[in-house]
């Protein structure tokens, strides 16, 4: 696994798994998490190829789903820039979050788990972060 | 888009008992990198000979942007050939004169510029230089022209790193800026395979498996697993 | 497509003699080798001035050697695109392959040219310089050496097309499948000069002190014209075996 850094973006891409969606989903968190600021241009397609040295297709490709996602805005002739809108990246970041609420409980509740033993999970699990001091100040 | 870059059907190649090409069917979209993969011997050199107009099939047929290949359809496609050198008494500025003249799309502002990139002194004579230097060469008398089609047959072989990265970092340029069909041939795949978005794999002189990277990435793992899982 | 001047453009690229890959020569040195063989010249001239004789004509035997060097420039000129791995960016130019070994042919006539002319000069040269030294010299003497020089030269220049085809073709057939064919070649070869120049009696005749010389006849026009009708002929070939028989 690589580390490759683009501007303040660090990417981490695994050649064993499809770069096209390490890098959308990468980006998405990025943004999700404010990594980059709205409003703020993006590098272009051919910059990033470089830097992650992969093909410009697959860069184009995931930038075209960001912006179906809304958090990104091409204005022609100047580049891509994130989007100034706070409410779109919220609301995206809570949609995000909704989906991988809904895996887990859907897993969780695969392997036999009940609500109150799945927020069991969830507060014992956030007792070890609190000890290894990591992990849980995000959250 | 849609349109279709080349197109193999049951192409055949002998050399007297060695069979190159036994039957294979191709179909390249235009506007892709491709990754020709396979091990020596599976017939990667000859089809690149065959879209070229180099030789010719036994049997099949073959199809450049729709037509029989042949020297009017090369102006349409830059072609390193394997184990090419280059004529050891041009120097640099004299090999991008002969491209000039002769190779229909070759741009010398690019060729230029990309010389500079790649630290290519421009008096340098081709004698003189190491092999990286004059792969170099080669490949920007190639990426430097405006032409639908490029073909690089194994341009990684015996080359420094150096050289290898700086080849990729002026291959992404040309890919970024533009429809080209990009088909490469390698049997070792270094960092380059993060370029293509399609592969090929060959054996035997026919293709064994073929289609998206990112798709074959989720079946295999990495390119390098799929080859070796696939010439296991 | 600019096809006149790309064709030139080619024929001067083919021009340049390409030696294989090694360390060239120094120009010094080969400075100093052609130095030293017109010193032996010039001094075997001028050993046999000394010692009375001064008439070279049959020296102008040599202008036969030298559609000699047209077959092997010929040759080289095709052979060194394989042997020095430039072929595949040779073969895939964007021209006809008729175009491509017209060049090489081209190319291989220019040399043979500019190697006759210097070949001339230089004979002539030491010729004069040999009646010079002898004290033989006189305008009658001059004429007819150089007259005798131009005429022999002429007749190997005239011969230079058909010879420098049939290198273009024999380079190509070293390379094609049909390389199995290439003593038969020499058959074909040695069959169609004697055909053409086996005549030669009806315009080379020698003269009692050994000189030759050379006379216009309608047997030399046709024979001459017909070696170079044959030469296209053997360039077409050439062109085929470069388009169907490649052995690659």
């Amino acid at each position: 696994m690589d580390e490759r850094q683009v501007g303040s973006l660090t990417f981490r891409l695994d050649l064993s798994q499809p770069l096209y969606e390490q890098i959308l989903k990468q980006m998405r968190s990025a943004i999700a998490k404010g990594e980059i600021a709205l409003g703020e241009k993006i590098p272009s397609v051919r910059e990033m190829a470089h830097a992650l040295k992969v093909n410009p297709n697959t860069v184009s490709h995931a930038y075209q789903e960001l912006e179906r996602d809304g958090l990104t805005e091409t204005r022609r002739g100047q580049g891509t820039f994130i989007t100034t809108s706070r409410e779109r990246v919220q609301q995206f970041r809570r949609e995000l979050a909704e989906r991988l609420l809904a895996d887990f409980v859907a897993q969780m509740q695969s392997l036999g788990y009940t609500w109150d033993e799945i927020e069991h999970c969830l507060h014992t699990k956030k007792k070890e972060a609190a000890v290894h001091g990591r992990n849980g100040g995000a959250l | 888009m849609g349109e279709t870059a080349v197109l193999c059907e049951q192409v055949e190649k002998r050399y007297g008992a060695n069979r190159a090409l036994d039957g294979l069917d191709l179909t390249i979209p235009a506007g892709r990198v491709v990754g020709v993969l396979g091990p020596n011997g599976s017939g990667k050199s000859t089809l690149f000979r065959m879209i070229t107009g180099l030789v010719r099939p036994d049997a099949g047929r073959i199809r450049v942007f729709g037509e029989a290949p042949g020297w009017r359809t090369n102006r349409d496609i830059a072609y390193l050939p394997d184990r090419a050198r280059w004529y050891s008494d041009h120097t640099v500025q004299q090999a991008f004169r002969w491209a000039e003249t002769f190779l229909p799309g070759f741009s010398l502002e690019e060729a230029l510029g990309l010389a500079e990139f790649m630290k290519l002194p421009l008096d340098g004579r081709v004698r003189d230089m190491s092999r990286g230097q004059e792969a170099r060469v080669m490949l920007i008398l190639c990426i430097a022209r405006r032409v639908p089609l490029i073909i690089l047959d194994e341009p990684f072989t015996g080359i420094d790193t150096v050289s290898r990265e700086k080849i990729i970092d002026a291959l992404i340029d040309r890919v970024s800026d533009g429809e080209r069909t990009v088909l490469i041939s390698t049997h070792e795949l270094y960092e380059v395979e993060a370029l293509f978005d399609l592969a090929v794999f060959l054996e035997s002189g026919r293709v064994i498996r073929s289609g998206d990277t990112d798709e074959l990435r989720r079946q295999f793992g990495s390119m390098h697993s799929a080859m070796q899982t696939l010439y296991r | 497509m600019p096809a006149q001047s790309t064709f030139w453009a080619l024929v001067r690229h083919d021009f340049k003699h390409r030696r294989r890959r090694r360390t060239p020569i120094p120009r010094a040195w080969r400075l100093a080798y052609v130095a030293a063989v017109a010193l032996v010249l010039l001094a075997v001239a001028t050993y046999t001035a000394r010692g009375g004789h001064y008439r070279l004509g049959p020296v102008w035997w040599v202008a036969f050697g030298l559609p000699f060097t047209s077959f092997g420039i010929a040759v080289n000129t095709m052979v060194t695109e394989w042997k020095n791995g430039t072929v595949g960016w040779w073969l895939t130019l964007p021209y006809s392959r008729l175009h491509l070994s017209a060049a090489k042919f081209v190319a291989a006539v220019v040399r043979s040219v500019f190697i006759y002319a210097l070949t001339y000069a230089v004979m002539a040269f030491f010729g004069l310089y040999t009646a010079l030294v002898s004290g033989h010299l006189d305008l009658g003497y001059t004429a007819s050496y150089l007259r005798t020089g131009l005429q022999l030269v002429g007749l190997s220049l005239a011969a230079c097309p058909f010879v420098a085809a049939f290198g273009v073709v024999y380079g190509a057939l070293a390379e094609s499948r049909a390389r199995p064919a290439m003593p038969l070649t020499w058959i074909l070869f040695s069959g169609l000069w004697w055909l053409i120049f086996s005549q030669d009696y009806r315009y080379l005749q020698v003269h009692s002190d050994g000189v030759p010389h050379v006379s216009l006849s309608p047997t030399l026009c046709i024979s001459i014209a017909c070696s170079w009708v044959l030469a296209y002929g053997l360039i077409r070939l050439a062109a085929y075996l470069l388009d169907e028989q490649l052995a690659m």
